[in-house]
């Protein structure tokens, strides 16, 4: 039978407590997906499709990697 | 007031402090050239306009400068400034702010510093101290318990910050005074130089470290014993009781690495420049990330007055390159800075470049910049004549080059200047490779990823500054504080991430408003507090009973009188530009094909204008200036 066709989101620490990948199906929006993530309070981040940034106005395709990388605060002295 | 000469003391008692409000009223006031001293008294409703820090700071030097002076002139007035909420129980208030004309961009210096010192002068009885003139030799000021003396520091000139900070220690008698001072970058007048607090923490931009040495004023030395008051305790108690329940969970990534835990998550994220912005990938970035740094470099770790969250770093290391502990530890800007911006991924001689930014009393940013363009000339050929010249990726150059500038020798002396000065030595051939806002160099916040805090940088009265701004990425998808804020406000959805539209204006003007009262309140910009939580802060500090759109009218007010010190100082809207590297697009890496353009600039501000209702050259309108309380300082018809 023919493998689903699928693309891979990361979730990692500090967003969540353990490092999570999650299957998505091809042709999914990204920003839906993103809605339902449960990502602990106080926390943002970029999406990164393939190593580039993405807005998430995005469907998803066979064989994609999502990434999602923190945004902590930049510096204070 | 009567003036003394010298030394002063006001009488100050501790149940003047404890109980009533959290000011006392009193505003120091030095003047080093007649070595007079006095006190201006302030009534309640100067606090509850201006509520201290930045908002202060631009008052005094709306109402006492003239237009154009010298910032490195005795008539420039350096202004020391906590806020109303600095030393207040409130967790995340150890901070003040530091004010004067730049010397860096000609426009507002104000920069913020956390630490003890800022309560410290709370806890002493004085609001705030305003210096003035230009003493005849080195001095320090010394302040304690409502006592102020001018003393002598020609022993001190020409120290490290380390070393003067033991001397003073010494010479008090006593460790817990808190000092802010100068070192030998601040001196020699470089045009980035910090004031350094306790030695580890900065009021780091504009060249506030260039203003306080053309003073001759070494140091401010705080001991402070009695207690900052309260009109309502109870309604503080409320918020810090309910950041004392969340901040573990809300704060774990400060609690966890501090600001260094996003040096690969921003490089990954295409928000630090690298090689003076024109890569976009850094091999070997892990190395100066926090996962390296704390099990190489971290001893410990440090906090500011009242704060449970303790994310400073404490780095020390020993070999050939020794570094001390004293003087803390490299935050986000300065990693990006010192390391990514010029190519360095060594965490050592990254943490060795911090720890010489500290004890020269140098701004890591601009210091961190100033270099990377200094790399990008000679990678293009078009610096020589020189000992010496930094090439990118060369750690011992990125060392060298610091003592150099502090010394203001060889190289040094044209990288003391900045970048913008430097470009304009060099030529037209070096403008492309400039990363600046009004001559101050660009923090590491690429605004071809974070678009409308690349218009802020083109904005701000500061110069190229991220904290006063809005962060792009913190509001595009749900989660972080910067979305609760503005969801309190009405907004539904998340901001939009690329471009500036209407609906990220409006979110910048509220934002950019709550930052600016941030800063005068003045509290860390780390904790996720919401309007409500500054609500009740403010009113429980002051016994008032102001609401959300007070906090955004005085945010709107300290906005506006900044522009109107810009125009007074003879800025005009072609001046709010980004430089060249803003619109450089990379071919590869995550921000590939990515930049605003400038018109899309240029259209923003004409949108920002109108929202601000000033006119289509960024001059506030009368009705505006009379709405947020500005009439003293409508500029007048002749
Ligand atoms: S979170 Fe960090 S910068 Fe903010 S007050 Fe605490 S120790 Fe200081």
């Amino acid at each position: 039978m023919k493998e689903p066709e699928t693309a891979l989101l990361i979730l990692d620490k500090p967003l969540v407590d353990h490092k999570l990948e999650m299957r998505l199906p091809e042709g999914v929006y990204l920003n839906e997906i993103v809605k339902t993530l449960k990502i602990k309070p106080g926390l943002s981040f970029v999406l990164l499709v393939n190593g580039q940034v993405s807005d998430g106005n995005y469907y998803v395709k066979h064989g994609d990697i999502i990434n999602c990388i923190p945004q902590i605060v930049g510096g204070l002295y | 007031m009567e003036k003394n000469n010298k030394q002063f003391q006001v009488l100050m008692e501790q149940d003047f402090l404890d109980g009533k409000t959290a000011f006392t009223g009193k505003i120091l006031r030095v003047n080093l050239t007649t070595e007079e001293i006095w006190v201006d008294e302030q009534p309640e409703s100067f606090y509850q306009k201006w509520i201290g820090g930045r908002g202060l700071i631009l008052y005094y030097l709306m109402k006492e400068t003239a237009p154009k002076i010298d910032p490195l002139g005795p008539e420039n007035l350096l202004i020391f400034a906590p806020g109303l909420l600095t030393g207040t129980i409130l967790p995340g208030t150890g901070r003040h702010a530091v004010g004067a004309k730049s010397p860096l961009t000609g426009a507002l210096a104000s920069s913020e510093a956390g630490g003890w010192w800022g309560a410290e002068v709370k806890k002493a009885g004085f609001d705030a101290v305003v210096i003035q003139g230009k003493a005849s030799r080195p001095v320090y000021l010394w302040i304690k318990d409502g006592s102020v003396e001018i003393r002598e520091a020609e022993h001190l000139w020409g120290k490290t910050t380390g070393d003067c900070q033991e001397a003073l220690h010494t010479e008090l008698g006593d460790s817990k005074v808190r000092i802010a001072q100068i070192g030998p970058a601040g001196e020699n007048e470089v045009l980035y130089a910090s004031i350094m607090h306790d030695i580890n923490r900065a009021a780091g931009r504009s060249g506030l470290g260039a203003v306080m040495g053309s003073k001759n004023l070494k140091a401010v030395a705080v001991r402070g014993t009695m207690k900052v008051g309260l009109a309502d305790q109870a309604l503080v108690k409320m918020t810090a009781k309910w950041i004392t329940s969340n901040y573990k969970d809300m704060m774990g990534w400060a609690i966890s690495y501090g600001t260094s835990g996003s040096v690969k998550f921003n490089h990954d994220s295409g928000a630090t420049g690298i090689r003076n912005y024109q890569d976009a990938v850094l091999d070997g970035i892990e190395n100066i990330d926090a996962a390296t740094i704390f099990p190489l470099l971290i001893k410990d770790r440090d906090t500011c007055n009242r704060c449970p969250v303790r994310c400073k770093l404490v780095v020390g290391h020993d070999g050939e390159i020794t570094i001390e502990e004293k003087y803390g530890g490299p935050e986000y800007e300065s990693i990006g800075g010192l390391g990514a911006l010029c190519g360095i991924t060594d965490p050592v001689i990254v943490a060795k470049a911090n720890e010489l930014c500290a004890a020269y009393g140098l701004d890591t940013i601009s210091t961190g910049g100033t270099i990377a363009f200094t790399m990008n000339c000679v990678q293009e050929g078009l610096l020589d004549g020189f000992d010496f010249l930094p090439t990118f990726d060369d750690g011992d150059a990125l060392l060298k080059s610091i003592q150099l500038i502090a010394d203001r020798s060889g190289i040094g002396d044209w990288m003391a200047e900045g970048s913008y000065r430097m470009a304009e030595r060099i030529g037209n051939a070096a403008v492309p490779f400039l990363a600046v806002s009004r001559k101050q160099e660009f923090p590491l916040h690429d605004p071809r990823l974070k678009n409308a805090m690349g218009m802020g940088y083109a904005l701000s009265a500061t110069g190229a500054d991220h904290m006063h701004n809005l962060n792009d990425t913190f509001a595009t998808f749900d989660g972080g504080d910067v979305c609760a804020r503005l969801r309190e406000l009405g907004f539904e959805t998340p901001l939009e991430l690329w471009g500036i539209s209407d609906k990220k204006i409006d979110a910048f003007v509220y934002e950019t408003a709550f930052k600016n009262f941030l800063d005068s309140a003045v509290i860390c910009h780390f904790y996720p507090y919401e309007y409500h939580h500054m609500v009740d802060a403010l009113n429980g500090a002051g016994g008032w009973n102001l609401d959300r759109d007070d906090i955004n009218q005085i945010g709107d007010r300290i906005i506006t009188l900044a522009r109107l010190y810009l125009l007074r100082e003879g800025f005009t809207l072609a001046d709010d530009t980004l430089s060249a590297r803003a619109y450089y697009r990379l071919s590869e890496g995550p921000i590939a094909g990515k930049s605003l353009t400038p018109p899309e600039l240029a259209d923003a501000l004409q949108r920002y204008f109108k929202r601000m209702n000033w006119t289509e050259t960024g001059v506030p309108s009368p009705e505006v200036l009379t709405e947020l309380g500005l009439e003293d300082f409508i500029p007048s018809a002749s």
